[in-house]
């Protein structure tokens, strides 16, 4: 009770004192918190647009290697994977070559082709194969494919696409469409497997006016809505989700329009833990040489724009900003408690005289710095919340650059090019403060106020008390 | 009579950068128990240093220094710290009552140290809740309720009942000093080290102080050790030592 009385009495004397080293500490705890605050707030908006990209669940995608192109190839040949599509006059009228084959074509006609883009098809025993492997929980196949359309008429209009992505209906845990939320419709069930029904993206599905029960032509062939799904802000989807089975059947692939019958071209891997990552990674890249094994981390890296500069800024100079911040923070807590220390020199020796061990004017002193302490953890943490607050109501949206590589390889007079496909993503940052960012602020806060005593203390301990007391005759 | 402190061959030497001053040479001393020596001696000549090591509060550079019996030169440092909490009271010129505590929390201050705990002067622990010296055991109070009666009761022995809540900078020099002499003897302490008690007062003030330092002295049948540079206060006493540069000598 004594203890508390002095530390009560002690702290409202010098009050403005306390409040100064408080709000010192609380500068600095407010900083990080802040600072905290904001890269996880990027660390969500990363994880978002990857979880976007890969779907929940999925720690790795495997993706066949392009084809090398031939070193004759002319320097307009596509020679990559992909449909070649070119209009012009024949001998017999207006003609269309796809792949390289030629027909006439009628006033009207739609030409409507489902090919692979940007990877290559690998043979679907890939999947088994990847399955097989130690660490490995769960693999699925897809096919990610481009419908591309061309009607003939008398005043030509660009060809149209879409995306279209071939869904393993067996693994509805894993793969884009796993992060999607139903908004309208129903989703796939394992009796659609065979049939031509379509979920679509919301997005796409407003720009073009359909609708859950409309039908939609993929590959020549009608597909029925049976859903429509929006995916998380940040993720790229595919306009039109088919099963996996009738986009392999429906899909052609190569000059020949060869069919994608038992065919993927992405695999996505769940890791059984996070800590099998990089081996199932390296025994993926082994046992399927020619394909490329992309991880979050490794797909992160690829990721451009503000989103990465700003969680450059949060995670270099924010940490060595609060950094600082604290270590000035902690220096002025320590000289203003010694400088308060000195003022109370003759108190200290006095109490000595009175008998009171060096270590319980320690522990007044201690529990003095401790509840500066905790005041400044207790402001600090409501400027963590406001800095926050502020973040969120300044920040623009972020934007991540995902620039991925069609896996087309042309080759030019000066060498091979390999042309790549960018998106941008718009993601909003939400500076997030948790109970754990909390707590350490508050042990930090803690921590500054008791290595401020602790130097008052050794003060203390060096004291002799015939010396404190002032009069030595 | 018995020996209450018995100093022999006691020296104590500061440095001063290159200089070594002694400011007590070769002293020896004896002060019965319950005797008042007065101590007086122009400044500088060692007065307060003669203190400082009666009171535990200093070693010496040599000699013993013996209170009741047990030489504290030789005493360890927590040792040292029990008996100035249990057997003496310090009463200082300028008062030394903490600022931000009440004339009530400055004097339970003092009971503070010997808490709930055992206290003894010797080398075995006395009973819980009293202080012992040299065999004769004094109640110490535990508890809240205990503590602020004792706490009042020292208050109400230097006449101080009414202002038990007061801060010191609400009470005026001479209630200030009774607070402070409140302090050294709420605890029942067997010797009293005054250092100046009166240096900082007015004459009456200062003739209350001492009178009243003599009545407490009397009824408690206290060890008196009072340092003053003026002699209408040291004439009081029973006996009356004078140091000169480091030496005593008896007028």
């Amino acid at each position: 009770m004594f203890f508390l009385t002095y530390l009560i009495r002690e702290l409202r004397r010098r009050s403005r004192q306390a409040i100064f080293i408080a709000l010192g500490l609380a500068v600095g705890v407010g900083l990080v918190i802040t600072v905290t605050a904001a890269s996880a707030g990027v660390r969500n908006a990363q994880a978002g647009v990857l979880k976007g990209l890969y779907g929940v669940g999925t720690d790795l995608t495997v993706t066949a290697k392009p084809p090398a192109p031939p070193s004759n190839s002319s320097s307009s040949g596509n020679s990559g994977t992909g449909t070649r599509i070119s209009l012009g006059m024949g001998p017999g009228g207006a003609q269309i070559c796809t792949n390289g084959q030629c027909k006439s074509l009628k006033n009207g006609y739609t030409l409507d082709t489902l090919a692979p883009e940007n990877h290559p098809p690998m043979s679907a025993t890939s999947v088994a194969k990847v399955r097989g492997l130690h660490g490995v929980a769960a693999a699925a196949g897809g096919l990610l494919l481009t419908d591309n359309q061309v009607t003939i008429s008398q005043n030509p209009s660009p060809p149209t696409s879409f995306t279209v992505d071939g869904t393993d209906l067996s693994q509805p845990k894993l793969g884009p469409l796993s992060n999607a939320a139903l908004s309208k419709g129903r989703m796939f069930t394992s009796a659609d497997a065979s049939k031509d029904v379509a979920v679509v993206d919301s997005g796409y599905a407003t720009s073009n006016k359909l609708k859950v029960g409309k039908t939609v032509k993929v590959g020549g062939v009608t597909f029925t809505i049976i859903g429509l799904v929006t995916q998380p802000q940040g993720s790229n989807p595919a306009d039109i989700y088919i099963p996996l089975a009738r986009a392999q059947a429906v899909g052609t692939n190569g000059p020949d329009g060869k069919a994608l019958k038992n065919d993927v071209n992405t695999i996505y891997v769940t890791a059984a833990s996070a800590s099998d990552i990089s081996a199932v990674q390296a025994a993926i890249a082994k046992a399927l040489p020619s394909s490329d094994v992309t991880s979050a981390s490794s797909l992160a890296s690829e990721v451009t724009g503000s989103l990465t500069s700003t969680a450059k800024l949060a995670n270099d100079l924010g940490k060595w900003l609060s950094v600082l911040v604290l270590i000035a923070a902690f220096a002025l807590a320590v000289l203003l408690t010694m400088a308060a220390v000195s003022r109370r020199v003759s108190e200290f020796g006095t109490l000595k005289a009175m008998g009171w061990r060096g270590r319980r004017i320690i522990v007044q002193v201690m529990g003095e710095s401790a509840v500066v302490g905790l005041l400044g953890a207790a402001l600090g943490v409501g400027f963590g919340f406001a800095g926050a607050a502020i973040i969120n109501k300044i920040a623009p949206k972020l934007t991540a650059i995902l620039t991925v590589a069609t896996g087309q390889r042309i080759a030019t007079p000066s060498g091979v090019m390999n042309p790549t496909s960018s998106s941008t993503i718009s993601v909003p940052m939400v500076a997030t403060v948790s109970a754990t960012v909390i707590l350490i602020a508050v042990l930090l806060a803690l921590a500054g106020g008791l290595l401020a005593g602790s130097f008052a203390s050794w003060r203390i301990s060096r004291l002799r008390p015939a010396a404190a007391i002032g009069k030595v005759g | 009579m018995t020996v209450m402190y018995q100093l022999t061959d006691v020296s104590k030497q500061f440095r001063q950068g290159s200089r070594v001053i002694e400011a007590v040479s070769h002293l020896n001393l004896r002060v019965e128990d319950g005797e008042w020596l007065a101590v007086r001696g122009r400044t500088g000549h060692g007065k307060s240093t003669l203190l400082n090591l009666l009171g535990g509060l200093d070693r010496p550079t040599s000699g013993q220094v013996q209170l009741d019996g047990r030489d504290l030169a030789r005493l360890g440092d927590t040792a040292l710290t029990r008996v100035r909490a249990a057997t003496i009271g310090f009463v200082f010129q300028t008062f030394n009552l903490i600022p931000t505590l009440s004339a009530a929390e400055n004097v339970e201050a003092a009971l503070v140290p010997l808490g709930s705990g055992s206290v003894s002067v010797g080398a075995s622990s006395a009973s819980v809740g009293s202080a012992s010296v040299g065999g004769d055991s004094v109640s110490l109070g535990r508890g809240g309720a205990a503590r602020r009666r004792r706490v009042a009761a020292a208050l109400e022995s230097v006449g101080l009942a009414d202002r038990m809540r007061h801060l010191p900078t609400q009470l005026s020099g001479g209630q200030q000093q009774r607070v402070a002499i409140a302090r050294a003897l709420v605890k029942d302490p067997k010797v009293l080290l005054a250092d100046e008690p009166t240096g900082n007062l007015d004459t009456d003030t200062r003739d209350e102080i001492i009178a009243l330092l003599e009545k407490l002295w009397r009824e408690r049948g206290l060890t008196l050790i009072l340092v003053s540079h003026d002699s209408s206060v040291t004439r009081r006493a029973q006996r009356v030592a004078v140091m000169d540069r480091g030496h005593v000598h008896f007028e």
